[in-house]
């Protein structure tokens, strides 16, 4: 029966405009971040984007180097990935991205 | 109480005897009509003439434990409706045991949701016992193949069955079961990706009585729809994530004969609005129509048809369309909607929703998730015009403030859920919402202005509240759940997440709510097992609790679950203070415990865990833990857990967290 397991598969977050696969739900980190918009998640993972060109933010925790992440088959933009950090206490997010909520949907769960 | 009943005993002259002189039958009548079941279950302990009676004219039974199984079923003659998809470590054998022997000839629904360790030797017995089997609900039970659906198909008289996520069910199954039961009315074959066009042929074939069809996540492409497209009968038919259907398909099902009610293609990426045109064309009786998720554009076609369904459509889902004012507004041209959603829709406007409910009075259900362009004015149209409204979501929709909710809240009465996660609101805004009396539901996840003060106006009026979410409302305190233990008794559902002023005071005010069933306290860092052991052991009824992060809790808090918690079916301790000990005396202790996540548990040694999860293996069913210790944990053992029907997730987590 272990096969029976496999099948099931992790739970997976789309674009909303095309349905492309970009992140996991096992991959969340936190679900209390403010995107452009709205809420947004942090993931340490993300998949099937486009990390465009690095700019420096001034964003709600401090100054970051951030890059904005594009679904790789629509280039709808869908959040950004965090570069670097300038504060010790945001260090945590380098290399992490965020997903916007109203930019992603449920896929499969 | 007992020496009262004898009191009356002697019959019915006399004093005018009470109630111990009614006959049982209609003592049994009475208690027909006592509808809550705790307030059955405080009528069973009267008396022994009570509990006769009860057990008499008992119609519907869930069971909780395997042991007593047997005796339950031989105790309650008049049984219909059995469920037994709490049923912890329930197994072909002890189910086949129970049946044999019981008299079960009322028997027409069964649940077997999620009873993973009932195979078909177990359903061939539960057919034989229920020869007036109607309804059966297999759901989720992920081992679940063409034998199980072939002892199913000795069910003749079957008109409902659900094999929703049986995973092994093929073609050949399902043909054992349209063939067997011709009668079929309803049936979900939702996620069983093994079915192809062949055996939906088959089903369209045989069983013309089907009026609800669910094909959801399946593999089928336009064939599927060719063949259903004959079911004369059919009202209701989801395809939600049909990938393999598009618009050749659905104008096949335009041109059919069916009678076509409530159609569900959310999530279907080749389906587009040309497609649900030619659809609506061939059903003018349309009442539900859910295309959330799969739409792109709008072609002009869909709205003229759209039009045509004025009189009869009652529920429409666009989530995730770009959307604009002419669009509502031509939407807004179906008058009896009753269920509008446009969550994560862009363009959505003041303006364009305005034009929406104007014509739309009978609006229940409005869902505006992360539609964040509208404001106060927004609230407002809707307030005037659709004061039936009952379900209203408005997560992320940040304009809106307390002006908007107050006219909401004044005229609208019958409001039963309100969604206003990531909105940013404030108490004052909570003082309006009070005078909805009505409220079940409420969401405020994200509002770190929420404080006791709001909480304290909730509570003074809003009696009947059955689910809370504060999940970082930040600036509640112990005195805020004073204030909700006094007023909403009710309460089944509550998230503190990160509410972390809460103290176990807070927590023993908590223990008063009796109804408690889910509690989410992640990263209390101040509760310890004081508190825990309050809540354990006055909410009785508590099915789930989720501590992850509350560093203070440690084996003594963990030791009163253990105790008192005995319904516990779901646990999160990921990164508490347990030790070995104390987990393996939890996890041997809470007999219905099948869900628990347990990553980082630093103070647990390898024997801890390995001892813990040999003590619970038959009854494990989901279990989250470090991917570290895959490689450490035994291979027997985890093999033995899977063997019992228990997925375990592994996942990397960081040790240390930053909030």
């Amino acid at each position: 029966m272990v096969f029976m397991a496999e099948l099931v598969g992790p739970r997976l977050y789309s674009c909303c405009n095309c349905r492309n696969h970009v992140c996991l739900h096992d991959d969340i980190i936190s679900k209390a971040f403010q995107g452009r918009n709205g809420r947004a998640f942090l993931f340490s993972h993300a998949m099937n984007v486009v990390v465009g060109a690095k700019e420096d933010r001034q964003l709600m925790t401090g100054l970051h180097t951030v890059a904005d992440i594009y679904c790789n088959d629509c280039r709808e933009v869908l959040g950004w990935k965090y570069e670097r950090a300038y504060e010790e206490t945001q260090k945590y997010k380098e290399g992490k991205f965020i997903f916007e909520k109203s930019k992603i949907v449920k896929e499969n769960w | 109480m007992s020496e009262e009943v004898q009191r009356y005993g002697g019959g019915g002259g006399g004093g005018g005897g009470g109630v111990a002189a009614l006959s049982l039958d209609l003592l049994g009548q009475v208690l027909d009509r006592v509808r809550e079941p705790r307030d059955r279950k405080a009528c069973r302990l009267v008396s022994r003439a009570f509990a006769r009676a009860e057990a008499a004219h008992r119609r519907a039974l869930r069971v909780l434990r395997r042991e007593p199984l047997a005796r339950l079923l031989r105790a309650f003659r008049a049984l219909e409706r059995l469920d037994l998809s709490a049923c912890a470590s329930l197994d072909d054998a002890s189910l086949a045991a129970a049946l044999s022997g019981a008299d079960l000839a009322g028997v027409r629904r069964v649940c077997l949701a999620r009873a993973s360790g009932v195979g078909w030797r177990g359903l061939d017995a539960l057919v034989a016992a229920c020869p007036r089997l109607e309804a059966v609900d297999l759901s989720h039970c992920v081992g679940a193949g063409d034998r199980e659906a072939a002892a199913l198909a000795a069910a003749t008289g079957l008109r409902e069955l659900s094999l929703e996520k049986c995973l092994g069910v093929t073609d050949m199954g399902l043909a054992k079961v349209v063939v067997g039961c011709p009668r079929l009315e309803k049936l979900s074959l939702k996620w069983c990706r093994e079915i192809s066009d062949i055996g939906i042929d088959l089903l369209s074939k045989k069983c013309h009585e089907l009026r609800s069809l669910d094909i959801s996540y399946l593999k089928v492409g336009n064939e599927s729809l060719r063949s259903i497209s004959s079911l004369e009968k059919l009202e209701e038919l989801a395809m939600v994530c049909c990938s393999c259907i598009d618009d050749d398909g659905l104008e096949l099902l335009g041109k059919g004969s069916n009678s076509l009610q409530s159609v569900d293609v959310s999530r279907c990426d080749h389906v587009t609005s040309q497609g649900l045109a030619s659809l609506i064309d061939g059903h003018h009786f349309l009442q539900k129509l859910n295309a959330a998720d799969s739409l792109h554009e709008m072609r002009q076609s869909f709205l003229s048809n759209l039009a045509k369904l004025k009189d009869t459509l009652t529920v429409l889902r666009l989530d995730g369309l770009e959307v604009s004012s002419s669009f509502l507004l031509a939407i807004g041209g179906c008058n009896n909607l009753v269920e509008i959603g446009l969550s994560k829709c862009n363009g959505v406007t003041d303006e364009g929703i305005s034009s929406l409910v104007t014509q739309c009075s009978h609006l229940r259900v409005i869902d505006l998730t992360c539609c964040n362009l509208l404001t106060n004015n927004a609230l407002d149209s809707i307030a005037e015009n659709c004061k039936m409204v009952e379900h209203l979501r408005l997560e992320s929709c940040s304009s809106i403030s307390e002006k908007g909710l107050e006219q909401i809240a004044t005229s609208c009465p019958n409001l039963k859920e309100i969604d206003l996660t990531d909105c940013g609101v404030n108490d004052a805004a909570l003082q309006h919402l009070a005078k909805c009396s009505e409220l079940l539901v409420l969401k405020l996840g994200l509002c770190s202005s929420i404080s006791d003060k709001g909480l304290a106006f909730i509570s003074s009026s809003c009696g009947k509240l059955i689910e809370l979410d504060l999940y970082r409302c930040n600036s509640i305190t112990d005195d805020g759940l004073a204030a909700l233990a006094n007023g909403c008794k009710k309460i089944k559902m509550l998230n503190l997440c990160y509410c972390n002023k809460i103290t176990d005071s807070g927590l023993g005010h908590l223990g008063s709510l009796e109804e408690l069933t889910n509690l989410e306290l992640r990263c209390l860092v101040r509760i310890t097992g004081i508190g825990i052991s309050s809540v354990a052991i006055g909410c009785k009824n508590l099915i789930e609790i989720d501590l992850k992060r509350c560093y203070s809790v440690d084996d003594a808090g963990l030791w009163a679950l253990a105790r008192y918690a005995l319904n516990l079916r779901q646990l999160t301790i990921s990164y508490c203070q347990v030790t070995g000990l104390g987990l393996c005396h939890l996890l041997s202790s809470l007999r219905c415990l099948q869900d628990v996540k347990m990553v980082h548990l630093s103070w647990v040694s390898i024997e801890g865990f390995e001892m813990a999860l040999r003590a619970a293996c038959g009854r494990l069913k989901k279990l989250k833990m470090l991917s570290g210790l895959k490689s450490v944990l035994s291979p027997e053992l985890l093999q033995m857990l899977q063997a019992c029907g228990c997925r375990i997730r592994w996942v990397n987590k960081p040790l240390v967290y930053k909030d």
